[in-house]
Formats: C-alpha cells, sequence, structure tokens
C-alpha cells in the first residue's frame, strides 16, 4: 500500500513537472518569437545592438507587468 | 533553392563572360564540372559563396584578389558573379560586383529589385548553413577524425540557426543586469538592493566564468589539431626512423588513452564501494552485538517470549491456570500473569524479531564480501595506474628518442609538439578548475536568489522588481530548454540518417555514433570504437554532410518561431572523394542525388576515373569541361585530356590570346 502510494506520488509530480515545462515553453513562445525577431533584425543590419537592447528590455518588462496584472 | 545559371565576368581564372547552365531536371538532378586541380574547380564554388554572401572557403588562396589577372591587366576594372536561382516558383537573379549586392525577382522578363537582399537571401539559406551546401571537399575528412569535435556540434548548431537564439540568451541575461542595475538606483541602502547587488556580480562572475570554459573548451581543440597536424607530418616523414616512431607513438597513444579509462573506472568503482559498504563497515560492532543478543534472548526464552497473547487472556478470562491452580482478578498471581501481557509474544513481535535478525545478517553477509571487494577493486586501480605510469614513461622516451634524431626541423616538431602537449594538459587542468567555480557560483546564486524573494515579498516596490526578474529568468530558461532539447532531437536524428547510409554502404558490420561531447565515432557490433582508415574517415564525413542537408530539407516547413526552419538548396561539391576507394566512390556518388535534390559536383579526372562515371551517368543533366587556356608556347609539355562516355576533350590548351580558363559544355541530356 505503502510503495503503491510512494509511486502513484512520483508519477503524478513527473507529470505535472512535463506540463509545467511543456505549458512554460507555450506561454513565452510569443515573447521568445518576439525577441527572435529583433536579433534577427540587428543580425541583417536593419538595428543596433544599442536599439535591440533597448526593446528588448522593454519588452520585457510589460510582458513581465502583464502577467503580473493577469495574476 | 534550384541553381538556375551562373554568369561570371573577370573572376578570378574566368577572363571575360562566361556562363554555366545548371541541370533542373528533377530525375537527372546532377551538374557535372570537370577540371584538373589548379583550373578553377574551388573557384567556381567560390563565386557562388562570395555572390551570396560575400565571403570564401578558408582554402581558397588570396582571397582579397577576385579580379582577373590578364583583365587587370588590360585596365579592365570591373568584375562580377550574378546567380539566377528558383524558390517557390519564383526566378531570382542575385547580382554582386566589387562595389553592389542587388537581388531581382524576374517576371515576365521584368526585373524587380528586392528589399534588403542579405536579409532576403538569409531567410532562403542562411549564412550560418550556407558552407554545408557550398561544401569544400578537400579537409573534410578532419570532420569525423575526431579532431573537429566542434565542426560535429557547430554543424548541428548552424542548421537550426542557434546563433540568432544564443544572441537572444545574451541580450535577455542583460535585461536582467539592466533591471538589478534600475533597481539599485531606486534603493540605494536595503539590505535588498544589497543582496541584488551582489547577485549581479555574482551572475557577471558565472558568465565570466561560463567564457572562460568556451575559451578553454576552444583552446584544447585548437591545441588537439595542431598536435594531430604535427603526428601527421612526422607520419609522413620522408625518414624512416622518424615515421616508425611515431607509429609507435600511436599505438602508445591509444594505450594510454584505455588505460586512462580503467583508471576512471575503478576510481568511480572505488567511490562506489563507499556508498555500498559503508554501512555494514561501519556498524560492524552494532551488527555483531545485535545478532549475540537476539541469539542470546532467544535461547532463553525471552525473545519472542515463550508464549504468546493469546495464552494469557485466556488464562486470565477463563481465571484458571494451565496447571489447574486457579486465578481470582486482584490475586497476586493475577497480578504477575497480567504483567506478562506486556512481554508476551504475537505475531507482530514475532516478524520483527524475524526481520531483525535477517536484517543484521544480511549486513553481515555484506561485511564478508567487502574485504575482497576492496581488494579487487584497490588491485585494479593500482595496477591500471602502474600501467599507465609506465605507459607515459614510455611517451615521454619516445618522444626524446625524436628529438635525439639528428634532423633539425624533426628536432623543432618535436619541441614544439612538446610545449603544445603541456600546454593542452595545463588548459584541462584550468578547465577543471573553472567547471568547478561555475558550479559553486550557480549555487550561491540560487541561495541567495531563493531568499531575495522571500525577503522582496514583504517589499511592494522590490516585488514587482523581483517579478521583472523572475521573467527574465523564465524565459531564459524557456529558451535554453527549448535550444537544448532540439539539439538532442537533431543528433539523434542524424545518427539514424547516418547510419541508414553506412548500413548501405559500409562493408564491414559498423555502426556510427556521435558522443555526448560531439565527436563522430565508428563502433563494431561490440560497441568498441573502430579506428578509422582514411576512407571511412571521409566516407563518415561525406555521410555527415548528406545527412544534415537532408534534415535541413526535412526542416524546410518546420513552424517554430524560435529556430530558424530548414532550407532546400543544393548541395555544390568541390572535390568530394579524395581518397575514397572505387567501391566507395561509387556508391557515395550514386546516394547523394537520390538524398539531396540538386547535385553540383566538381571532379577532377582523379575523382572521376573508375566507377563514378557508371555510377552516376544516368542522373547527369548538364556536363562542362573547363579548360587552362595559356598564352604562352607549349614548349615540351604535353596537351592534357579527359575520357567521358568514350570521347576525349583536353583539359589545357597553348598559343591561346589570354591566359584563362575557359568553360566549356560537353554535355546536354535534359
Amino acid at each position: 500500500m505503502t510503495d503503491n502510494y510512494g509511486q502513484i506520488k512520483d508519477l503524478l509530480k513527473k507529470e505535472l513537472k512535463k506540463d509545467d515545462s511543456e505549458s512554460r515553453e507555450n506561454s513565452y513562445n510569443h515573447i521568445l518569437h518576439e525577441i527572435i525577431k529583433m536579433e534577427r533584425k540587428c543580425l541583417y543590419g536593419e538595428k543596433s545592438t544599442y536599439g535591440k537592447r533597448k526593446e528588448i528590455l522593454h519588452l520585457i518588462i510589460s510582458h513581465a507587468d502583464e502577467e503580473d496584472a493577469l495574476q | 533553392m534550384i541553381l538556375k545559371s551562373l554568369e561570371l565576368k573577370n573572376f578570378r581564372q574566368f577572363y571575360g563572360t562566361q556562363h554555366i547552365k545548371f541541370s533542373v531536371d528533377p530525375n537527372k538532378n546532377i551538374t557535372l564540372i570537370h577540371a584538373e586541380n589548379g583550373v578553377g574547380k574551388t573557384a567556381l564554388l567560390n563565386s557562388i559563396l562570395w555572390c551570396f554572401y560575400k565571403r570564401t572557403t578558408p582554402n581558397f588562396s588570396i582571397p582579397t584578389q577576385l579580379i582577373n589577372n590578364w583583365a587587370k591587366k588590360e585596365n579592365k576594372n570591373s568584375f562580377y558573379v550574378h546567380v539566377e536561382f528558383e524558390e517557390n516558383g519564383q526566378t531570382f537573379s542575385v547580382q554582386r560586383s566589387e562595389n553592389s549586392f542587388l537581388i531581382f525577382r524576374i517576371r515576365n522578363g521584368n526585373y524587380e529589385s528586392v528589399r534588403n537582399p542579405f536579409y532576403f537571401l538569409n531567410t532562403i539559406i542562411p549564412n550560418d548553413m550556407a558552407d554545408y551546401f557550398f561544401f569544400q571537399g578537400e579537409g573534410m575528412g578532419s570532420i569525423a577524425s575526431g579532431t573537429r569535435k566542434s565542426g560535429i556540434r557547430n554543424a548541428v548548431r548552424d542548421i537550426l540557426g542557434f546563433t540568432v537564439a544564443e544572441k537572444a540568451l545574451e541580450s535577455i541575461r542583460y535585461a536582467r543586469t539592466e533591471l538589478r542595475k534600475e533597481y539599485q538606483k531606486l534603493d540605494k541602502s536595503s539590505d535588498l538592493s544589497k543582496m541584488q547587488k551582489q547577485l549581479g556580480e555574482l551572475e557577471s562572475e558565472k558568465e565570466f566564468t561560463r567564457k572562460e570554459i568556451e575559451h578553454c573548451e576552444k583552446e584544447q581543440l585548437s591545441l588537439s589539431e595542431r598536435l594531430k597536424e604535427i603526428d601527421e607530418q612526422l607520419r609522413n616523414s620522408n625518414h624512416d626512423l622518424v615515421k616508425q616512431k611515431q607509429l609507435f607513438r600511436d599505438a602508445k597513444e591509444r594505450e594510454v588513452s584505455e588505460l586512462s579509462s580503467f583508471v576512471r573506472k575503478a576510481l568511480e568503482d572505488k567511490t562506489k564501494l563507499v556508498s555500498d559498504f559503508a554501512i555494514s563497515v561501519f556498524s560492524q560492532k552494532i551488527v555483531k552485538l545485535g545478532i549475540e543478543f537476539i541469539d542470546e534472548k532467544e535461547l532463553k526464552g525471552k525473545i519472542p517470549a515463550p508464549y504468546n497473547v493469546q495464552l494469557v487472556e485466556d488464562i486470565l478470562s477463563e481465571k484458571k491456570c494451565i496447571c489447574g491452580a486457579d486465578v481470582h482478578p486482584g490475586s497476586t498471581a493475577f497480578g504477575e500473569i497480567q504483567k506478562l501481557m506486556a512481554k508476551a509474544a504475537d505475531s507482530l513481535v514475532v516478524s520483527r524479531v524475524t526481520r531483525a535478525r535477517s536484517q543484521l545478517t544480511a549486513i553481515k553477509k555484506d561485511l564478508r564480501r567487502a574485504p575482497d571487494a576492496f581488494k579487487n577493486t584497490l588491485k585494479f586501480l593500482s595496477d591500471s595506474q602502474s600501467s599507465l605510469d609506465r605507459e607515459q614513461q614510455k611517451l615521454k622516451e619516445i618522444s626524446l628518442e625524436i628529438s635525439g634524431i639528428n634532423f633539425e626541423d624533426i628536432k623543432n616538431k618535436e619541441e614544439l609538439r612538446r610545449q603544445l602537449d603541456n600546454q593542452l594538459k595545463e588548459t584541462i587542468k584550468q578547465q577543471a578548475g573553472f567547471n568547478y567555480k561555475f558550479k559553486d557560483t550557480d549555487k550561491k546564486i540560487q541561495k541567495l536568489d531563493g531568499e531575495v524573494n522571500r525577503l522582496s515579498k514583504t517589499v511592494p516596490q522590490a516585488a514587482k522588481f523581483q517579478k521583472r526578474l523572475n521573467y527574465t529568468k523564465s524565459i531564459e530558461d524557456a529558451l535554453s530548454e527549448t535550444l537544448e532539447k532540439t539539439e538532442e532531437s537533431i543528433r539523434i536524428k542524424l545518427i539514424s540518417e547516418i547510419n541508414k547510409f553506412l548500413e548501405k554502404f559500409v562493408r564491414q558490420d559498423f555502426k556510427a555514433t556521435i558522443s555526448d561531447n560531439y565527436s563522430l565515432e565508428l563502433k563494431d557490433r561490440n560497441n568498441n570504437a573502430v579506428g578509422k582508415s582514411d576512407g571511412q574517415t571521409l566516407l563518415l564525413s561525406l555521410t555527415f554532410i548528406s545527412a544534415l542537408i537532408n534534415i535541413a530539407k526535412l526542416r524546410a516547413k518546420a513552424k517554430g518561431n524560435i529556430l530558424t526552419p530548414g532550407a532546400i538548396a543544393p548541395f555544390v561539391i568541390d572535390a568530394p572523394f579524395g581518397v575514397l576507394d572505387n567501391t566507395y566512390k561509387a556508391n557515395v556518388a550514386k546516394e547523394i542525388p537520390n538524398s539531396v535534390g540538386q547535385v553540383i559536383f566538381l571532379l577532377s579526372s582523379g575523382h572521376w576515373e573508375g566507377t563514378v562515371e557508371h555510377a552516376i551517368r544516368e542522373k547527369v543533366g548538364h556536363e562542362y569541361n573547363l579548360v587552362l587556356e595559356i598564352a604562352g608556347d607549349q614548349g615540351r609539355k604535353k596537351i592534357d585530356a579527359i575520357k567521358v562516355d568514350g570521347k576525349t576533350y583536353p583539359t589545357s590548351r597553348y598559343t591561346c590570346e589570354v591566359d584563362k580558363t575557359l568553360i566549356e559544355e560537353i554535355g546536354r541530356y535534359v
């Protein structure tokens, strides 16, 4: 009984961890896509490194605050 | 991308304006270009690479002088390369000259300029991936020889577009530093502010250590490559004694590597012994006492007691002893019997005693095994270590013997080799230190971060900043996780593609593996590493490149937002077959066009003659011959020629108007 309980607990933990990692990837996909877009623009000379960093910082702040407000 | 045509004007050997039309037929997807060494194969490959990305391959000599010498002499200072290609049913022309770079979309004969041509081209074939599609075959063997581990890793990362993603990681880390600075500006004196400052410093230290580790890895790679080069030179030395000593050293180094792995294994086993036997060794006395105690009490009938609970209960309820005497409640006898209940045996006590005894006996048995296990492991460790010391000493002696050979260049090479070897050992030691520091700093960061998070909750302004900081950490983790997972999945896919190819073509029952540290190895059926011949090394490299191109093709429609999708691209390869024997040559030549959409082979007669013609003839769509035209007299030189499909074509001509390479079409089969 105790062993079964332990196994079930482990399985649940694993599942929760998996879900957590998958949903984390999905929820950050949008902002990561935006950041990658800016990196590409910088790499191909459409944006300066300074400009890119500034925009990424703003992007992160606004997303973080938005997420905070939702919580 | 399907290449349609190439136009060159005064580019390197190619004087005037010259053209090549590539085969676009999917059933005859090979364009074959014959050229002897020094005539222009590499220049042709580089003309495409330069036109697309303004760069050339590392083996392209004097890359700053692209204009044709004869044209320069005639004061004709313009040169260019135009490449026409098809992408998604549309035709584009890429045009690069010394000072301009343009791309046009060709519609109904009209040329419409493409905005931001560099960006556009990179969306079709990213610059990072280009080296695998426009491939310089000479020196390719190093990919699989084990000297270019970074080559394999970089290839996987390039094909996935890691450069951009890694830059994004840097930007995210930079954002975190900026956020910390902002917080410190607002709150200069509190403990939290100080802790944030400390965290920032620790993170910079961690980043610095990470870069140092990367630097050490690169340094080790470069030193190893230089050592291999020297070994190669000594192995191919004209002096037999040097050659012999080097071959002896090669064998000793293999032994040293095997012995080192034995020592590592013995050290691991030794550590494991501690966890396996610590309990039995350290509880030796208590186990002995425990078993003796149970035995003694059992003998005296005390554990478990010789009477059970049921018996005592029955006497008390019947109020009669088993001897027939009455036992009245309240009497002394009744009280004494009642006390027996506390010690009376029941099934639980019996099972507990049995379990305690069996556990103590098991520990005792373990204890008996311990001396032999320790003795054997320590003996194996000591034997392996002394063999290792002995063989390492022999390596030192070989080095001294080579230095003692009376040739100045050999002495110098060996001296340089010794210095490089010492540097390599030093770098390995340094890296171990940095690895430790990295882990240690990371632990400190995690601890401090936990405290900061806890404290921040009590200060509203700090809480807001902390949430932003945590957010940057979360997106950094999410991106790192994605990169790690994708890299791993591509590594697995690659190895499966390579093995499919090897199964078909390698005579022996070998399998390829890419280890965790990205070394490409051949293993036999017992999973032992196999020393690769030059031919097998080249074959493995070619297979690797074909597999990589195939994966890029499969990823062309990838939908992820983070990594660069793959590309469908031609495979332009200069001097692909090198030291391959005839069977391997034919097999590889036949297989490449099956796994790649369009192939442009640049071959010298050495690559072509033998079995290749027969293997690929039916897939050849267009065929060209590069002829070296020389303005001077023939003198006593003979006219070189190549035999193609039963016909002979010259590869050099004399008393021509100018020195140049002429592109001549010799066949069109579609």
